[in-house]
């Protein structure tokens, strides 16, 4: 406690016996009260509840010693003429005591249990915090605010490691730098440093023990905090590049498989036209060249869809929502095909469906994706059906042909990036390369969903479920 | 006729320059940007081949150069996925683009219709414009299909018009909507979204599959005229 504070304390506790003497000698001015010492104890108890137990004492002997000056015979002397008063006196000097120590306890204990209600308080509120927001600022605020809240702190600092140096995660007042003396700097969390709480407090003031405890839980806590972001971008790396990895993995078989086979047609037509001998004749020429051309756009469609999957995968290709006609999404759908495919396409809309929340571009691309896919797997000639309609708070697209059908037990795997059925082997025709990868990557972006369903009668139904309002 | 060429592939310009000569243009080279002024300017070509990605000054920068000074037709070269610059391009008054890779017929194709908008902007605007069973009458604001009237609106007829007027060349949203609806609706693509599928339903025989009306995803309209 400040010695001014003591001080003041004390002069309040003689004032109040001062104030007590001169009421109790206007009183026996009147009338004699029998045992009025007793109302000096009105004095003790009030000092001891305000002030504590020290100037309670000395409340207790100043109403000893003025009682025994001003009202105890002879008056104006120490001296006690009548034994019987010695008794009175000593017994009343016991009494103050006694009252003033174990009223000033039960004053502390109160304190006490308030600031521990405090410190409960502020620790269940930075928890909250921390477990309620995701965001690390947000939560090192709320813990360095209460920390100010508690020690009236006029500039707080929560310094974290970052890059090997320390910076400064958040300030109240003037960020502060934890070498400057007269600071109050306590450690985030014990062993490993990672970082600083600093306080400057007002001139003079220092924390009760509660308040340091209480300060000093949340500065642990602001070190779970920052221990448990650490964690978690460590944890989104890892997955990160976990996922990486997988596509990486894929990429290279696909590389070795899928790519391979239209440069070795394209290397082996360049390579008979070129090669010596008798000059080849002009059908045969076009037909290598033609040949080229055909695989050059396999490989550049696959060149497509891998930058497109990992663009998606990599979050930096988000669907641009607009409502857009179903018939321009179809219409941009078969564009790319040639006449004689989108001859075979059957497109049947159910009336008046009007606009669907999509982006234009990827959800054309999803359809083109599946139209293709199917036209490729149907017999030739064999039509494929594209349907749209409305159902109950959604969207419809199908896509329906007459191939060999699914594979038992394949309908998920179909959509992961370069998956075979079995038994297919690594024949060119075998994967399905990464056009139904892109597919599920798309409409999940659009928050619908994707299935593969097996047809009556044979063949496959591609649906594509999309929500009627997409948020953005 | 003379091409310039602009591309830091040495490949494509040398395939380029093969596949054009063969159809009788004159070709000239340049590897980049501040070259491709220079050649333009010591050569005056009749249309310009421009890459987009170029060392020193890119394709955009040429763009906005020559169009300071010169409405000569350019064509730009893009690969998939940058559509930004190819619409910003498109918008500074590039004529057309084309998507990498692709075949020296496209090239000719997107080559001839530019320089036969050329040549038809000399001659006054047709009264008419006829393709397959559809007719476009300006004067009297009126369309028909296999001689039956169809009923346009007065927004429908504008776009039809424009597009028309620019025969197999790609429109960008903001170039039909800042000249059919005016500047302040340069961005509403969505409007005009709606309104080509309302013309589509009226002017296609099949609006799945249409023949005068191509979208260019996420760029705009292009206008079929049938020939190549």
């Amino acid at each position: 406690m400040p010695t001014t504070r003591c001080v003041y304390s004390y002069a309040v506790a003689l004032a109040g016996v001062a104030a007590m003497t001169a009421a109790l000698a206007a009183l026996e001015s009147v009338r004699h009260i029998a045992n009025d010492s007793m109302l000096y104890l009105l004095v003790v108890i009030g000092v001891a509840v305000r002030y504590g137990s020290g100037p309670s004492v000395a409340a207790s002997i100043a109403s000893f010693l003025a009682f025994d000056w001003f009202f105890v015979q002879p008056h104006h002397g120490f001296t006690v003429s009548d034994p019987a008063e010695w008794l009175a006196l000593v017994l009343f000097l016991c009494t103050a005591i006694t009252v003033g120590q174990l009223t000033a306890m039960l004053r502390s204990r109160a304190e006490e249990a308030g600031q521990r209600e405090m410190e409960a308080a502020a620790l269940a509120e930075a928890s909250w915090s921390v477990a309620s927001q995701l965001d690390l600022d947000h939560a090192l605020r709320v813990v360095l605010d209460r920390v100010v809240q508690i020690s009236g702190a006029g500039d707080a600092t929560l310094l974290g490691e970052k890059a090997g140096a320390h910076q400064v995660l958040a300030q109240v007042g003037d960020a502060l730098d934890p070498a400057e003396h007269g600071l109050l700097v306590l450690p985030l969390g014990a062993g490993e440093r990672i970082g600083y709480l600093v306080l400057r407090l007002p001139p003079g003031r220092e924390l009760s023990m509660a308040e340091r405890r209480a300060v000093n839980s949340l500065a642990l806590h602001a070190g779970v905090v920052l221990e448990r972001d650490r964690l978690m971008r460590v944890e989104a790396q890892t997955q990160a590049l976990h996922e990486a990895d997988r596509l990486k993995t894929a990429l290279l078989s696909m590389v070795s498989h899928d790519f391979r086979s239209p440069l070795a047609a394209i290397k082996a037509s360049a390579g008979s036209l070129m090669a010596p001998g008798e000059p080849l004749d002009e059908d045969t020429q076009s037909e290598l060249l033609s040949g080229i051309i055909t695989a050059v756009d396999r490989l550049n469609r696959m060149v497509e869809n891998v930058l497109a999957l990992s663009r998606l995968e990599a979050g930096a290709w988000r669907p641009m929502v607009e409502p857009t006609p179903v018939e321009e999404v179809v219409a941009s759908a078969l564009e790319p095909l040639s006449a004689e495919s989108s001859a075979r396409v059957e497109v049947s809309l159910e009336p008046g469906l009007g606009e669907v929340p999509v982006d234009p571009v990827q959800m054309a691309q999803v359809l083109y994706n599946l139209v293709e896919n199917a036209l490729r797997y149907s017999p030739p000639r064999a039509p494929v059906e594209v349907r749209a309609w409305r159902g109950y708070g959604s969207f419809v697209f199908e896509v329906a042909d007459r191939g060999p059908g699914l594979p038992l037990g394949s309908e998920t795997h179909l959509f992961e990036p370069f998956w075979r059925g079995p038994g297919l082997g690594e024949s060119a025709r075998a994967g399905v390369g990464l056009g139904l990868a892109l597919c599920r990557g798309l409409v999940e972006a659009h928050g619908g969903e994707i299935t593969a369903l097996r047809r009556q009668g044979g063949g496959t139904v591609f649906r594509v479920e999309l929500r009627r309002e997409v948020g953005r | 006729m003379k091409v310039l060429v602009a591309d830091d592939e040495p490949q494509i310009r040398r395939a380029l320059k093969v596949g054009l000569e063969r159809h009788g243009y004159k070709v000239v080279e340049a590897a980049d940007g501040e070259e491709a002024l220079d050649v333009f300017a010591e050569q005056s070509p009749n249309v310009v081949i421009l890459d987009l990605a170029m060392p020193r000054l890119d394709g955009l920068g040429v763009c906005r150069e020559l169009r300071g000074w010169s409405q000569v037709p350019i064509i730009i070269l893009s690969v998939r996925g940058r559509d930004d610059d190819k619409i910003g391009a498109l918008d500074l008054g590039a004529d057309d683009y084309l998507t990498k890779p692709f075949s020296i017929e496209e090239l000719l194709a997107r080559m001839r219709a530019v320089l036969r908008r050329v040549e038809a902007g000399q001659a006054s605007e047709p009264t008419a414009v006829t393709v397959g069973e559809l007719t476009i009458d300006f004067a009297r604001r009126t369309v028909t299909r296999g001689g039956t009237e169809l009923h346009l609106t007065p927004l429908e007829f504008d776009i039809l018009r424009y597009l028309a007027l620019n025969p197999d060349r790609v429109l960008t949203h903001r170039q039909l909507l800042t000249r059919v609806w005016g500047d302040e609706y340069a961005e509403d693509s969505h409007t005009l979204r709606v309104h080509i599928s309302n013309l589509r339903a009226k002017i296609e025989p099949d609006p799945m599959r249409p023949r005068y009306l191509r979208t260019e995803p996420r760029v705009g309209y292009r206008f079929l005229s049938g020939r190549s």
